[in-house]
């Protein structure tokens, strides 16, 4: 526990195993084979809630509820999930505390990119070994997936649709058989009861390869969506920014409630089209100016405020972040975002600090 | 006012005979318990919660000659825009009580306060419509049940009767324990005093009570569960009630059963919050075990009828997941709140639409009820009925064409009759403008098709009035108010066609005064064409014109002082949308035939044609309007196209001029070769870059002449004379006059040209 402190990012296991300590202590629910919580304590876990000997579950996602049951309920049925959104919605996120609050780990990855290979998904070998001895269980390198099938954990698979389509379907058998066969041993692993797959992918991302039909229909699909509305934003932004800066050891900075709610209608005005009012239509950026792009901006701010500023958050702390999220292409979105600045945000009377500081950087 | 005071009656008060059955509006689960309890105890009279005025129409409620869903519409009879409607589906439990009283030739009769009260009570505030306002929380009364479930943690009311009521009562009825529900329920949320609802208790309790003084042993009252603790038990003395009741004012009201449609029963109604999902109860009722698998097996058939691979093996997951779902959230068995998450995870891979989809054609349905011909039917139907009748018109399903020569009398009536319902929105009629044109102006031809969804179209009309005449003309009267302009032109010629004086001159006021006050000059111009047709053509139908001439003349004075200020910086596509304008006002000016409009119009473009400031488009039309009306000679618009053309323009406002000049017939440059000289001059000296620039809109100018004038011009262009000097091949070249002499002779012959 005590070098865990020392680690720039902790596992959900690690950062949160008190509160799951605490649920597994209490629960006294059924749980499925090998699942280390009931399921609805899983979803206490993710949600929130207090419990009984009063310990606080802090959220680790907030967002509607029966999302969070459904993804639940999805691996109770053995069915794997596959969760859709755009990014910066916390797909990832929802994914590892999924998996930690269910197996106890959320290490089990396979990082999905264009040159992901089968035997990140199956298993590869230790050529040295295969040379010397031949074909043996030694000579194996088991995939996460593989470890997750014998040891009955959640596997993840991060950007599903970043692997190409033939490695993809690789998943195949090992979703609708339970089993991975090792033809070079003559055997199979048969997976333990409490295996499942987590898969996240993005659902508004160029090039990406399309899921086999096949393959979708092993998954139950959750599609995770952009906050709802602005309070429910502020209040996951200032939580993020919040654990965020501890665990990055900045000097504390009072939280700055009025920046973050700048900095959340900000991003919700131009990836809307329209002012929070309705009375003014403006241009959307071509970044997705997700709710994570947020909590950097902020956290951000707020390294810029301890370390150069007077330790409060000032706009001239949050402008060079925003216009940093916002104009991602150069010819584009500087128009994007000079036609905001000038029609919107300068119309506003109380945001004249803020403005004058996004002039600065802008010009 | 009611009895929940600590000496609770028994439940049901099996003691003096009355045994109350609080439901739930639409509930099936409420349903299947009355029709339980009704065949038990085997009342000898059903009261049900609904209009007491509507007692006399309780014996349609018979299969045969209701299919519902249907709903009681009960309306003013001299004002039938207030109007309030009590529908029924097959799943509501009055509907049930009503079809098994009259099934086994028991007496029913409905115990709530008389339609002409209530409704006189709604006609005193002005403007009280039909729908109930949709927004904000609905009081708990409105649903009592649901709030009990939702209290015990359900969203989906019916699962919680089916799992807490049905299944785990010992009773054979659940009512008893459902109204001491109530009774705490109304204790603790003590509803702000409502006399309406004070008044409807009270006039259930006297039906009660003249029902037991009348000597009926057993008596069933079926009415909404909020209101059961006020009528079961002991009744209270009469007398308080017949104070609450003396003096209730009391309007002459017409009731009847209309057909209703599953959509429908979402809104709210008589019966107080609608549902929202008529074809999940309806699957409910019906369905007695495996609720959820068979569910989501049609919910699957409607994705497959979309050419979605759905397959077994999905309903198969999507039944665990609901059944998953169920278990974490602590409920017994899946709600439809459960079947839908189901269906988006695993039958639609999260996509919205689809589940939108699968909501429409399920959840909700599109069932259309059916009343049959014999049922009294709502005044305005009567009317057209009776109307068609004497036209000789029939309701068929299937399309039949009619051709009407508005010459004859009956043909003209039936064209009015057919232009108010569509006024009125039944679309029974659906005219056919390509006939009609081939025809002439005294000809009309339309289609007509009767589908069973009409009858909702005709109730809805009747709002409006009782006959076709005058709810038509409330209709458009009431429309004129909001209509932007050329809506209202629009409607005043319809008005016109359909003839309906009064509303017509109600439209022409309102043409007035919003011409008055319109700045856009592109509306005035969209109006006027329609206003002088209305006052050409009314003649013709012997409508009285009245003023539509002065406002006609008046909105073309109003057109031509904006004109000017209207047309400058215009880009390309409104400058084309103002051109199709200026033709279409042209052609109104020439139809109107009045020597002062159409002098007063000329003058207008003529100022418009000299200018340099304007879309090439408007000046080029303009010309050709005023050449065309023998304004200017082909003289004056030959100086005029070559200025257009000359170097001090930009080719492209000389290609739109063109445009603008030769749209809508080329026939002219055939004919003058002169203008024809000058625009070919044009275009052999336009430099290669420039003539790329312009090359599209000659296309589109020149691609848009019939083929015949096209093929001319190409001729007339053969034929004119070589810029490098040589002369132009001769016109009568290769004419045999020799073989032309005997036609010749023929015309001659019969142009009467003797010699």
């Amino acid at each position: 526990m005590t070098e865990t402190t020392a680690l720039l990012r902790p596992h959900a296991e690690q950062a949160f195993a008190d509160e799951l300590d605490a649920l597994a202590r209490l629960d006294d629910r059924p749980r499925p084979p090998a699942w280390r919580l009931s399921p609805w304590a899983v979803v206490t876990y993710l949600l929130g809630g207090s419990l009984a000997d009063s310990t606080v579950i802090t959220p680790k996602y907030v967002g509607p509820r029966r999302l969070v049951e459904v993804a639940v309920a999805t691996l109770a049925t053995d069915r794997a999930l596959l969760l859709l959104g755009v990014p910066g919605t916390a797909k990832t996120w929802v994914s590892e505390h999924l998996a930690a609050a269910v197996s106890g780990r959320s290490t089990l990855v396979v990082q999905g990119t264009s040159g992901t290979s089968e035997d990140a998904i199956r298993y590869g070998w230790n050529y040295a070994r295969l040379l010397a001895e031949g074909p043996s269980d030694a000579a194996l390198v088991p995939s996460p997936v593989m470890t997750a099938m014998r040891e009955a954990s959640i596997a993840r698979v991060e950007e599903l649709t970043r692997i190409p389509s033939d490695v993809q379907d690789a998943l195949i058998t090992i979703l609708s058989e339970k089993s991975l066969p090792v033809p070079e041993l003559g055997g199979e692993v048969q997976a333990a009861k409490g295996f499942n797959v987590i898969a996240t992918a993005n659902d508004r991302d160029r090039g990406v390869n399309e899921l086999s039909s096949a393959l979708r229909r092993r998954f139950n699909t959750v599609v995770l969506p952009l906050p709802a509305t602005a309070e429910e934003e502020v209040a996951i932004v200032a939580r993020r920014v919040e654990q965020l800066g501890r665990s990055l050891e900045l000097p504390p900075v009072p939280a700055a409630a009025e920046e973050i709610r700048r900095v959340v209608t900000v991003f919700r005005e131009l990836r809307s089209g329209q002012t929070v009012d309705g009375r003014t239509a403006v241009k959307s950026p071509s970044g997705t100016m997700s709710t994570a792009e947020a909590i950097s901006v902020v956290t951000n701010g707020l390294a810029l405020a301890a370390h150069f500023g007077d330790g409060v958050l000032r706009p001239s702390d949050i402008a060079a972040g925003i216009v940093g999220a916002v104009v991602k292409d150069p010819l584009t979105d500087t128009v994007v975002w000079t036609e905001y600045l000038e029609a919107v945000v300068r119309e506003r009377r109380d945001w004249s600090d803020f403005y004058r500081a996004c002039r600065e950087v802008t010009a | 006012m009611t009895q929940t005071d600590a000496d609770a009656p028994a439940p049901t008060s099996t003691a003096d005979g009355v045994h109350v059955m609080g439901v739930r509006h639409h509930g099936p689960g409420s349903a299947r318990a009355v029709a339980r309890a009704l065949a038990e105890l085997q009342p000898d009279l059903v009261l049900v919660e609904g209009p007491a005025d509507a007692d006399d129409l309780i014996g349609f409620a018979q299969a045969g000659t209701l299919t519902p869903p249907v709903a009681l519409l009960a309306s003013l009879t001299d004002a039938p825009a207030t109007a309030a409607f009590w529908p029924f589906a097959a799943f509501s439990p009055e509907w049930q009580a009503l079809t098994w009283a009259n099934a086994n030739d028991v007496p029913a009769r409905f115990i709530d306060l008389p339609a002409s009260v209530s409704l006189a009570a709604r006609a005193a505030p002005p403007d009280a419509s039909v729908q109930d306002d949709e927004a904000g929380q609905p009081p708990v009364s409105l649903d009592p049940i649901a709030t009990l479930a939702g209290a015990a943690g359900y969203d989906d009311p019916e699962r919680w009767w089916e799992d807490v009521v049905e299944s785990r009562l010992t009773d054979s009825t659940p009512f008893g324990v459902l109204t001491e529900a109530m009774a705490h329920l109304r204790e603790a949320h003590p509803q702000p005093h409502d006399p309406d609802e004070a008044r409807r208790e009270a006039y259930m309790r006297q039906q009660i009570r003249a029902a037991q003084k009348a000597g009926h042993r057993r008596v069933a009252v079926v009415c909404g569960a909020w209101h059961a603790p006020a009528l079961a038990g002991k009744l209270p003395p009469a007398s308080v009630d017949t104070k609450l009741l003396a003096g209730l004012p009391k309007k002459k009201t017409t009731l009847t059963w209309i057909p209703w449609t599953s959509s429908r029963l979402a809104r709210a109604s008589g019966y107080g919050a609608g549902i929202t999902s008529p074809g999940w109860y309806e699957h409910l009722f019906t369905t007695q075990s495996d609720v959820t698998a068979s569910w989501l097996v049609r919910v699957g058939g409607a994705l497959r009828e979309k050419d979605l691979p759905v397959s077994s093996a999905h309903v198969i997951e999507a039944v665990r997941l609901a059944e998953t779902l169920a278990t974490l959230r602590g409920r017994h068995i899946p709600g439809l709140a459960e079947v839908t998450e189901a269906t988006r995870a695993v039958l639609c891979d999260g996509d919205d639409d689809l589940v939108a989809y699968v909501t429409a054609q399920l959840v909700v349905g599109e069932h259309l009820g059916e009343v049959s011909d014999h049922v009294p039917t709502v005044p305005l139907d009567t009317d057209l009925r009776a109307v068609a009748r004497r036209l000789r018109l029939s309701f068929d399903a299937a399309p039949r064409t009619l051709e009407l020569d508005l010459r004859k009398e009956t043909d003209l009536a039936r064209s009015r009759l057919l232009h108010r319902l569509t006024l009125l929105d039944i679309d029974w009629a659906q005219p056919d403008h390509q006939r009609s044109r081939s025809t002439g102006t005294f000809r009309e031809a339309w289609t007509l098709r009767w589908r069973p969804e009409l009858a909702v179209a005709v109730v809805e009309a009747a709002l409006w009035g009782t006959t076709v005449e005058t709810a038509a003309t409330a209709r458009v009267v009431h429309d004129a108010v909001e209509a932007p302009l050329p809506t209202l032109t629009a409607m005043l010629e319809q008005t016109l066609l359909a003839d309906l004086p009064r509303a017509a001159d109600a439209v022409l006021e309102h043409v007035d005064v919003r011409a008055a006050h319109d700045g856009d000059i592109a509306r005035l111009m969209a109006a006027l064409p329609a206003l002088v047709r209305a006052h050409r053509y009314s003649d013709v139908r012997g409508t009285p014109t009245a003023d539509l001439g002065r406002v006609g003349d008046a909105l073309l004075v109003r057109v031509c002082a904006g004109l000017a200020a209207a047309v400058a910086g215009l880009d390309d596509e409104s400058a084309l949308a103002l051109r199709r304008l200026l033709d279409d006002v042209h052609t109104a000016v020439q139809l109107r035939d009045d020597d002062t409009g159409t002098a007063l119009w000329l003058d207008t473009i003529l100022a418009l044609a000299g200018r340099t400031d304007i879309s090439g488009a408007l000046t080029g039309r303009a010309t050709r309007l005023l050449l065309d009306a023998h304004r200017i000679d082909i003289r004056d618009a030959g100086l005029r196209l070559s200025r257009a053309l000359s170097y001090g323009t930009v080719a492209r406002h000389q290609a739109a001029w063109v445009e603008g000049f030769l749209a809508g017939g080329g026939l002219l440059l055939v004919h003058d070769r002169a203008l024809l000289a000058v625009l070919d001059a044009w275009v052999a000296t336009l430099a290669a870059p420039t003539f790329t620039d312009v090359m599209p809109l000659l296309r589109r100018t020149f691609g848009a002449l019939p083929l015949g004038e096209r093929r001319n011009l190409g001729d007339a262009v053969t034929r004119l004379p070589r810029s490098d000097g040589t002369p132009a091949p001769a016109a009568d070249d290769g004419v045999d006059l020799e073989l032309a002499a005997g036609p010749l002779r023929t015309v001659a012959l019969l142009l009467g040209a003797t010699r």
